[in-house]
Parts: structure tokens; sequence; C-alpha cells
């Protein structure tokens, strides 16, 4: 029996919900408490003709609402991007932190913090973006080109965690270089933004994140069915219509891009994308379409509660975000490689 | 009609089907026949063009499969294979369902359900649809996934439509590994029903060559990549070419309905 056979639209709009109430919460609380009334006159005061904002609702509107906002679509990048890994992979411990697509997407913005400064990149606000998802690329197409068995065939699930852990470790220590080489702001951003953080949120971030996560996920929808297809194998897959080489170059791209993009604003923030989808295969069964849907939701519920946690546990202080999804997931990690419910 | 026309293939510089020019006619059961290695899996995907020969030619009722798309080609062949196992948790409708991937976009329309629907009734496993498929046993799983390769193949008007020209084909790659004797031998029947179907090919790989002579119109007789003997099962199942591919003795025991039984020494 697929476990809780219940209805999966009727999940979808729980979550959905569950994502609001998350939202809400993760707007009012946090190391200023704001109330209802705080909030609502803090957005009367961007209405024309209302007396200017005072200096808590400014942060309101700056820094909290960009925050919870960031968030929510970056929870939701991830989530929709470890469903995509595993499902290419047809393996449940696959994830973009493992594979390489966040270490590089961080090297690839480490690299553009200390030497893009330099060469005066920095004046279109596509530049970070865009080396994230070149280092994401380079790194997660060199990991899947080297876990390829030399006489052709799949790249065997061991080889590729084995592969992902060596190409982590060199965007890791390239990234500690880059440290090392930097001054001293640019090296305290890059070494908080390597264990993850929400705090450097803008609108702008909002915004370039926004269009990569849903326009990532409309796309993704796209490809639900064939991904289904690719469960029951490659072969299989072939015989049921589906072009398996282009769907596998495109959904890696989707991932990449959704991850890479969302990384280059909060940094390596892993297992979101591990815990996500297993929780909901659990529920709901494997479907695609469901998975991506219902990570998009969960991914985003879950990453604002870990924002949540991390910003009210020390406060006025926060602690980094990554930090908080490697304490939870971890723990699902291993129990994943040691269940028997999975074959490797 | 399928045709194959001179194809070849190797691989690492082993040649595992060599210059096969075969004719399958529609309305009939061909059953691949040969010792281990032949190349008779590699023919039928070579036929299924899941691998494409390195020469050669193969026309589905005269259209070249070359050249066509994979969701084209999907709504006229559909392939059995032998054990798949699926590494998340799938109903067993959800399974049967992918046989209609390539005739709707978005969700199933009512025709593609009502037909899982039936094909899950026909191969009795209607009953557990809401079923993980990876707790079933291995027979059941050969049910579900013959059920889900008929969904594939099923259509209102068998011919005469716009799609007949191209005609239906279906392969059993080994279809009969995990199932038992009842089941086996319900298998074949129901094979042998379909390919009553006018525009029907039907072309599979058996090991047990009793079933094989009960039930194929055409065996064809695979050695070393190469057919070294095609015809009913009366012309090819004879103590000489059995005794030249695999090297037993066998004692034929007549039966009623002219097929040969064989029991090997």
């Amino acid at each position: 029996m697929i476990n809780g056979r219940g209805s999966k639209p009727a999940l979808l709009v729980i979550l959905a919900i569950l994502t609001l109430i998350v939202l809400a919460a993760s707007i009012r609380f946090g190391a200023v408490d704001f109330s209802l009334s705080d909030i609502s006159t803090a957005i009367t005061s961007l209405f024309p003709n209302q007396p200017e904002a005072t200096l808590d609702q400014r942060i309101f509107i700056e820094l909290r609402l960009p925050r919870a906002l960031l968030c929510v679509l970056v929870g939701a990048s991830l989530g929709v991007g470890g469903t995509l890994m595993q499902a290419l992979f047809r393996n449940p411990i696959v994830e973009p932190g493992l594979v390489g697509t966040s270490s590089g997407a961080a090297f690839g913005s480490a690299l553009f913090f200390v030497v893009g400064g330099a060469l005066d990149l920095g004046s279109s606000m596509l530049s970070l973006p865009l080396a994230a998802c070149l280092g994401g690329m380079i790194a997660t197409y060199l990991v899947f080109i080297l876990a390829k068995p030399r006489l052709g065939g799949r790249a065997s699930i061991v080889m590729l965690l084995l592969t992902g852990l060596a190409i982590n470790a060199l965007c890791m220590s390239a990234i500690g270089f880059l440290t090392y080489i930097a001054r001293d702001p640019q090296a305290r951003s890059i070494t908080f933004w390597s264990l993850g953080t929400m705090s450097g949120a803008s609108w702008r971030s909002v915004q370039i994140v926004g269009v990569t996560t849903i326009v990532g996920i409309i796309a993704a929808l796209r490809y639900s069915k064939q991904l289904n297809a690719l469960m029951i194998g490659e072969e299989e897959a072939t015989y049921l219509g589906v072009n398996v080489e282009r769907l596998k170059w495109i959904v890696l791209t989707i991932n990449v891009i959704i991850v890479a993009v969302a990384t280059s604003f909060v940094g390596v923030i892993s297992f979101v994308g591990l815990i996500v989808p297993h929780i909901l295969r659990m529920m709901r069964g494997a479907d695609n379409r469901f998975l991506i849907l219902g990570s998009a939701f969960m991914g985003a519920t879950l990453l604002s509660l870990a924002d949540l946690t991390s910003r009210v546990v020390i406060r006025p202080a926060e602690l980094p975000i990554g930090i908080v999804t490697s304490v939870v997931g971890v723990p699902v990690f291993l129990y994943l490689l040691r269940s028997k419910q999975y074959i490797f | 009609m399928l045709t194959a026309d001179n194809i070849s293939y190797q691989i690492n510089g082993r040649v595992l089907v060599s210059d096969i020019s075969l004719s399958l006619e529609p309305g009939k059961v061909h059953l691949f026949i040969g010792p281990n290695g032949a190349g008779k899996s590699t023919l039928v995907k070579l036929l299924a063009r899941s691998t494409r020969p390195a020469t050669g030619k193969i026309e589905y009722n005269g259209i070249n499969i070359a050249q066509t798309g994979e969701p084209e080609l999907a709504k006229h062949r559909a392939v059995l294979s032998q054990a798949i196992e699926i590494a998340f948790p799938l109903s067993v409708r959800e399974v049967a369902m992918m046989g209609r991937y390539p005739h709707f976009s978005g969700s199933p329309g009512p025709t593609d359900k009502a037909v899982v629907d039936e094909m899950l009734a026909y191969f009795d496993v209607k009953g557990f649809s809401d079923r993980n498929y990876q707790t079933l046993s291995g027979g059941e799983r050969q049910r579900v996934n013959f059920a889900r390769v008929l969904a594939q193949l099923w259509r209102h008007e068998p011919h005469g439509d716009a799609d007949g020209k191209f005609g239906r084909f279906l392969f059993l790659d080994e279809p009969l590994t995990f199932l038992d004797i009842h089941h086996q031998i319900d298998f074949m029947q129901k094979v042998r029903q379909l390919a009553d179907e006018p525009d029907m090919v039907v072309i599979g790989v058996v090991h047990d060559l009793n079933l094989a002579a009960r039930f194929a119109d055409t065996i064809v007789l695979l050695e070393n990549g190469r057919i070294t003997a095609n015809g009913t099962p009366a012309e090819v199942l004879t103590a000489d070419t059995i005794h030249r591919a695999f090297n037993v003795n066998t004692t034929f025991v007549p039966v009623a309905n002219d097929r040969p039984h064989l029991i090997f020494d």
C-alpha cells in the first residue's frame, strides 16, 4: 500500500496553507517582534499621502519582509531541485548539495566577490547569479562526467556520491583560499555564506530568485510525466516515447539554474532538497507532478521554519541557517542510507 | 509487417548481430530462440529501436524507423522487458498508466483511465491497483507491466484509422521469467489472442522450447548473431537443428495439434 492513500490535491492545498502560516509567523517574529498593527501601518506607509515610515517600519519593509519572502523562494527552489535530482538519478539520496551544484555555485559567487570587484564586473545586478550559475553548472557537469564508468553505462550512485564529495571538497578549499586572500569584509561575507545565511536578503534578490524559482517550477512540471517514465528505467522510458538524453540535459539545467541562483544569494544550504521529497513520497507516493508542487510548498515551509529558528534561538544574534538545516538533515540522511526501503 | 534488411550491430569490436534480414507478418506470433549469447535480446532491441544498428534498415509497414521520433514510435511500438524494478513507491495503477503517456499530454483523459482499468482487470491485478508496486512479487509485477504495455498499444479502432497504416508492434523480451507455470500459459494465451488482431506484429524471445513450439506461428533460431533457421515450429524444431544449436538430444512426443512436443535427454 502506498502509505497514506489520501488525495494528492488536498495535501497540496494543506501544504500551501502551511506555507502561508509559516510565512506570516516568519514576518512577525525575529530579533524584533512586530505586532499586526505595526505590520499594517508599515505596509500602508508605502502608499502615497501617508505619514513617513518610522525606523521600525523601515526595518520591516527593507529587511524582514524581503527576508521572509526570499526564504520561501529559496526553500521552494531547493525542494524542487532535490526532487528533480532524485527523479533524474532514480535515487532518494541525491540532492544538489551532494553532487557539487551548491558548492560550485558558492565557489562561483565567492570568486565574483573577490575577483569581480577588482575587475569591476559588479555593475550589473545579474552578475552574481550568473557567476553562481556558471560555477554550479561546471561543478555539477564535472561530477557527472567524472562519475560515469569509463566503458559507458550509467553512473553508479557510489561513484556519484564519492565524485561529488571530491568536487565539493575542491570547491570548499577554493573558497577557503579566496577567503584567505580576500580583504576582511569580503572574507566575512564568504565565511558566513558558505554556512548559509538569509541575512543578505533584499528586494532585488527576491525579484531575481522569484523569477528563476517560478519559471523553473513551471518548466519542471512540463517534464514530470517524462520523469515518471524514467522511474521504470532509461530503456523503458525510451519505449514510452521519452528522449532520455535530452530529458537529462534539460532537467539538470533547470535544477542547476534554480539552485545556483538561490545559492548565489543565501549561500550553501544543504539537506532541504534531500528531506522534502522523501517526506512527500512517504505520504503520497512518487508521482513527480505531485512531488514537484509539493516539494515547492514543503521546501518553502521547512526553510522558513529553519530561518525563524535561526533568528529566535539566540536573539538578538542569529545562527547561520545552513547549520540549522544540517542539524535536522544529517540524521534524516543517515536514516535513509540505512533504510531498507530503497535499492541502491 | 516488420522488415529488417541486412542489419548488423557490434560493440567494442564484438559482433552481436550480423547481417540479419527478416520479414515478420502481422497477425502472427514470432518467437526467437537460441543459446545464450546468440544475440536474441540484441536483435529485439534493434528491431524495437532502443539500439540503432550499425548498418542496415528496419521498416514498420514500409516506414523506415530510423527517422521516426520517439513519441510517434511509442504510439505503435511497445516492449515488455523482464524484471522491472522501481526505486520509488508508485501504485500499480500509476505504473500501468505510464502505458498511456504517449497518448495524452497533461492529465489522463477518460479513455486513458478506462483502458488502464480494463487492462488491470484483464491481467487480474485490478484488486490491488492501489498497492505499492515495490511490494509485489515478481510474477505480479510482470502482470502489471504487461497491462502497461498493452495499454500503450490499445486502440479504439483496431485498424482503418489514421494510425492504422503504421501497424502495432509488440516486443516481448523473455517475458516469462518469474511467472509460475499457470501464469506462463495464461500469458502466452493472451499473447496468442493479441496476435489475432490483424495489424499486430508480436515478436518475442523465449527460452522454453516447448512453449515456443506450442504458441509460435514462426520460430527464428539464432546462433552467433546469425539466423540459422526460420519457419514454422515443425520446420525449425527438428532433432538436428536443436542438437546443433543447443548440443542436446531430443525425443519428440506426438501431440494432437500438429505441434512438436520435446523431451530432452
